[in-house]
């Protein structure tokens, strides 16, 4: 039984914003609602869900990017909270990120081998330029490029390429955790394969954990264990991926599976076509928040917000109507 | 099989499309063949570089103020040329007998203005009604497309609709002077999955309905599988395959369609790798002589290196550029 | 695949420097005004050297004269050639201009930086401070602050010092409010450099190719602010070849004797246009779209 990497309890992140006549009402846009979840050594945790579900937030509150409200971060059953300045930085080299933009997440005035030397100097991992440069090739040699890119500009590059040096970046340090925000979403779909494959090759390697979060749950089902379906602000449904496939109960996740275009064609079945668009995650009212979409909710849906509960087999989900 | 000749709507013949740049020419359109007939829906597939949009836009004539220029071939609608014309009949074709929708809506639409005086204006430009009247055909054409509270939302401003939602007005916009030619630049690629497939079915009941014909610019082959009748593979300036959806999706003859086919990870599928497309698109500067997708072949051999092939054409109306065509089916151009 | 990489390898690396080079190269207006600015340096180093009469050559016996072959620029109510004079009033101006708009722009940098990074107190206070000196007029502040420190080129120094960093400051202040949230930024937090790295090695190289450009086009306007000032008495003192005062001098004889004023004028004029095409053309060449 492979331990816990990382937990989350009752994680929250709102926003406050003002409105009423005179700005004087402050309401919170609740991005991140009270999730809890956790990640075992070795596997890879994957987060699905539309824009405005919260995931991208919740990358980044696990990886102390931005500061949560409320609730309780735990890497290696230490509680982020509770570290000392020191204690943090050594954490940090353990969870890493990589973003989803490779046009935006390098310097463009940085050398590749100054991007990649970074967290090298950050840590006191290499000292000098002869040992830095060595283990920048070395990195470079992980993610399928050459030695000779290290002295090139990012601009020089193509999207591909630059998602590569965004991974070797986070690979310096040795990490535990890489916590993955939409990665291949920019990218080709030729590209998306070579990457992914890539990051499959890297996990194996060098035992790594990842949480790959996006939006296309193709994507997401391919390289992850077990997936978790974000809806406005929390997980709605979480199993492991054959199981999701095969039995998915929460009618969003059903929708979802169904809306995606396959490129297969003895398969034009009939679509779960959603009504509406998303509610706004400003001060939801006391319901499932799935229910004004959802054509199977009951006035308990309405006036009640069901909690994730565990239906055995590790399919957790938070419907009135999976329950029965 | 021989295409009649009334039925062919539009028809992109030998486009070359070259941008003059600072550091060189880049040949984004290199010698492309397309025809849309009446009433189907054509997909173009490609990634980065293989100069689907600039298709697009040769075909709006929306190249003029950016550094390209059509510099061979030429391009019919409905048998008159459209590209050796006046800049004052280009414009009149645009939003006339061919619309546009581009991948993103919030840029597309003028954020200083309400959703009905943006759609009334294309209308009263195009036929001349009063004010009142194009208000009214507005919110007719909200209703055809399911658009709820049409009358409400025409006083409302971009901002303050969803994504899904400017896309819809976009499309009603598109369609509001009856065009002849819908090209649709990536529609749905900014869209939540869910909100792509209202869409894409809202596209499929207009196509009943009204009949355009759709020239639909794509890289999700998924999209291509649910919305397209046709379909032409572009790679790196050039049309390298192309047929109907169903032959090509059941048995691509060109390697990079192949590949494209099985790199995508595919939902219920559960394989440890994905059979992925090695290399990258060639650097425009080192273009190889032969066949553009050579070097990252796995299976190409000395022809495909000297020599760029020809297209090959099946009987079911496939055609492909490759010279495995030739190996395997001993056929001509 | 491997003939492409071989010569991927041998291609020439494309710094952001080469890149701002080869674009700079384009600018022809920039290439004559820096031609006309390193003869300016040239002239500050070794002017003594090059110029027939000394700086106070003193000569009763051809005073007031007009341009002649003997004196290029003809003499001063004193006799002394005006052309050396302008020659060698050249290093007060460029020394005047460079150190202001320098202190300006380092103590203005800084205060942007930590403004826009922090925010709240830090940035309500400088700002506000900022905004103060802002509604002065720059010369009319320039003149306020003389006053409290008395005449002299020294204190012209810090005069157009004090007035020049603020704009420094909006300048960086809105370069780190934009990169702060910029993904990069985000990236370089998240492996856990300090605030200090941020600011330095990512924030301040991303600044720079506007506070070149406002740094170049500052000291034409400084220029012209220490020869107002010595204009007005203020700065320089008699017998400074200083270009303003020469002006300041030439006034009380402008009616027959045009060259007094006209050639320190035209030094004035050209150094300053001089340095604003060179900023026009070096913003120009920084722009930050790349031909992607």
């Amino acid at each position: 039984m492979s331990k816990v990497l990382l937990r989350t309890e009752n994680l929250k992140k709102y926003y406050p914003t003002k409105s009423g006549v005179l700005g004087t009402k402050t309401e919170y846009v609740k991005s991140v609602d009270g999730v809890s979840f956790e990640v075992k050594e070795g596997e890879v945790f994957g987060i699905v869900g539309e824009s405005g579900c919260g995931k991208s937030t919740l990358g980044k509150l696990i990886c102390n990017l931005i500061d949560k409200t409320d609730g309780v971060i735990t890497i290696k059953d230490k509680n982020l909270s509770k570290l000392s300045k020191k204690e943090m930085r050594d954490v940090r080299k353990d969870i890493q990120m990589v973003f989803q933009d490779p046009y935006a997440s390098l310097n463009p005035r940085m050398s590749v081998r100054d991007i990649i030397a970074e967290p090298l100097i950050i840590h006191n991992l290499a000292h000098g330029k002869e040992e830095i440069d060595k283990r920048v090739i070395e990195l470079l040699r992980h993610v399928g490029l050459d030695g000779y890119h290290a002295q090139r500009y990012p601009h020089e590059f193509s999207g591909g390429q630059r998602q590569r040096i965004g991974i070797a970046r986070a690979l310096a340090v040795k990490p535990k955790l890489i916590i993955a925000d939409e990665p291949v979403s920019a990218l080709d779909v030729s590209i998306q394969s070579q990457v992914l494959n890539l990051m499959n090759e890297l996990k194996n390697k060098l035992n790594l954990t990842y949480v790959f979060i996006a939006h296309d749950l193709s994507v997401v089902e391919h390289i992850s264990d077990r997936i978790g379906v974000m809806y406005l602000g929390n997980f709605v449904e979480v199993a492991d991926k054959y199981e999701m496939y095969k039995n998915p109960l929460h009618p969003y996740t059903q929708a979802l599976l169904s809306a995606i275009p396959l490129p297969t064609l003895h398969d034009r079945r009939e679509r779960i076509i959603l009504k509406g668009e998303i509610t706004s995650p400003i001060e939801p009212k006391k319901a499932c928040r799935f229910a004004g979409r959802c054509w199977c909710a009951t006035d308990e849906c309405h006036n009640n917000e069901p909690a994730l509960k565990d239906m055995g087999n590790d399919h957790f989900v938070s419907c009135f109507q999976a329950f029965k | 099989m021989q295409e009649k000749e009334s039925d062919i709507l539009l028809d992109i013949k030998n486009l070359h499309t070259y941008f003059f740049t600072d550091n060189g020419v880049v040949k984004s359109v290199d010698g492309v063949d397309i025809t849309l007939k009446k009433g189907s829906t054509l997909g173009i597939v490609g990634e980065s570089g293989s100069g689907k949009s600039v298709t697009a836009l040769s075909v709006m004539n929306l190249l003029t103020g950016t550094k390209g220029k059509i510099v061979e071939g030429n391009i019919h609608l409905d048998g008159k040329d459209i590209v050796n014309i006046s800049e004052e009949e280009k414009r009149k074709l645009r939003g006339g007998d061919i619309a546009m929708i581009f991948q993103e809506p919030m840029t597309s639409l003028n954020p200083v203005l309400k959703i009905g005086d943006q759609i009334s204006e294309a209308i009263i430009e195009h036929f001349k009604t009063s004010k009142k009247e194009a208000l009214d055909k507005t919110i007719e054409i909200l209703k055809k497309i399911s658009i709820p509270r049409a009358e409400k939302i025409v006083n409302e401003y971009p901002f303050q609709l969803s994504g899904g939602m400017r896309q819809r007005i976009m499309i009603a916009m598109a369609l509001v002077c009856n065009p002849k030619v819908l090209i649709a630049d990536e529609p749905t690629t900014a869209l939540d999955v869910t909100i792509q497939a209202q869409i894409l079915e809202l596209m499929n009941e207009l196509k009943k309905i009204v009949g355009t014909s759709v020239l639909f610019i794509t890289h999700d082959l998924g999209v291509i599988a649910e919305i397209c009748d046709e379909v032409v593979v572009m790679y790196c300036g050039r049309v390298v395959e192309s047929g109907d959806v169903l032959s090509i999706f059941k048995k691509p003859r060109h390697p990079y369609t192949e590949g494209l086919l099985k790199s995508i990870p595919k939902l219920g599928e559960h394989v440890e790798i994905l059979e992925s497309i090695p290399g990258n698109v060639p650097n425009p500067k080192y273009m190889p002589k032969g066949c553009k997708f050579e070097p990252r072949c796995s299976k190409s051999f000395d022809k495909c290196r000297e020599e760029e092939p020809p297209f090959f054409t099946y009987s079911n109306g496939q055609k492909s550029r490759c010279w495995l065509c030739k190996k395997e089916y001993g056929g001509e151009v | 695949m491997a003939k492409e990489k071989e010569l991927e390898e041998k291609e020439e690396i494309r710094t952001p420097f080469k890149e701002f080079l080869m674009k700079f190269k384009k600018q022809k207006t920039a290439i004559a005004a820096l031609a006309f600015l390193m003869l300016l340096v040239v002239f500050s180093i070794i002017g003594e050297m090059i110029v027939p009469y000394g700086v106070d050559e003193y000569d009763y016996s051809s005073v007031l004269q007009s341009p002649s072959q003997n004196h290029l620029f003809g003499t001063d109510e004193f006799g002394r050639d005006i052309f050396s004079r302008v020659i060698l009033g050249a290093r007060i101006s460029l020394a005047v201009g460079l150190s202001s708009v320098t202190v300006g722009a380092v103590v203005g940098t800084i205060l942007g930086l930590l403004s826009g990074y922090y925010g709240g107190f830090i940035d309500s206070v400088i700002m506000r401070v900022c905004d103060t000196l802002f509604a002065f007029p720059g010369t009319i502040l320039a003149i306020g602050i003389m006053a409290i420190l008395g005449p002299g080129i020294f204190n012209v120094v810090i005069a157009v010092a004090i007035f020049s960093a603020p704009s420094f400051a909006r300048i960086v202040r809105s370069s780190t409010l934009s990169q702060k949230e910029s993904v990069y930024v985000q990236a370089a937090k998240s492996l856990g450099a300090s605030d200090g790295r941020i600011l330095f090695k990512h924030i301040l190289p991303g600044a720079m190719s506007e506070i070149i450009v406002y740094y170049t086009m500052n000291i034409g306007s400084s220029i012209l602010t220490a020869s107002s000032l010595s204009f007005l008495g203020m700065g320089a003192q008699a017998p400074s070849p200083e270009w303003g005062l020469q002006l300041s001098t030439g006034r009380a004889y402008v009616g027959l004797n045009w060259h007094m004023t006209f050639f320190p004028g035209l030094a004035i004029f050209l150094t300053v246009l001089s340095f604003n095409l060179l900023g026009d053309g070096l913003r120009d060449a920084l722009d930050p779209k790349l031909t992607q």
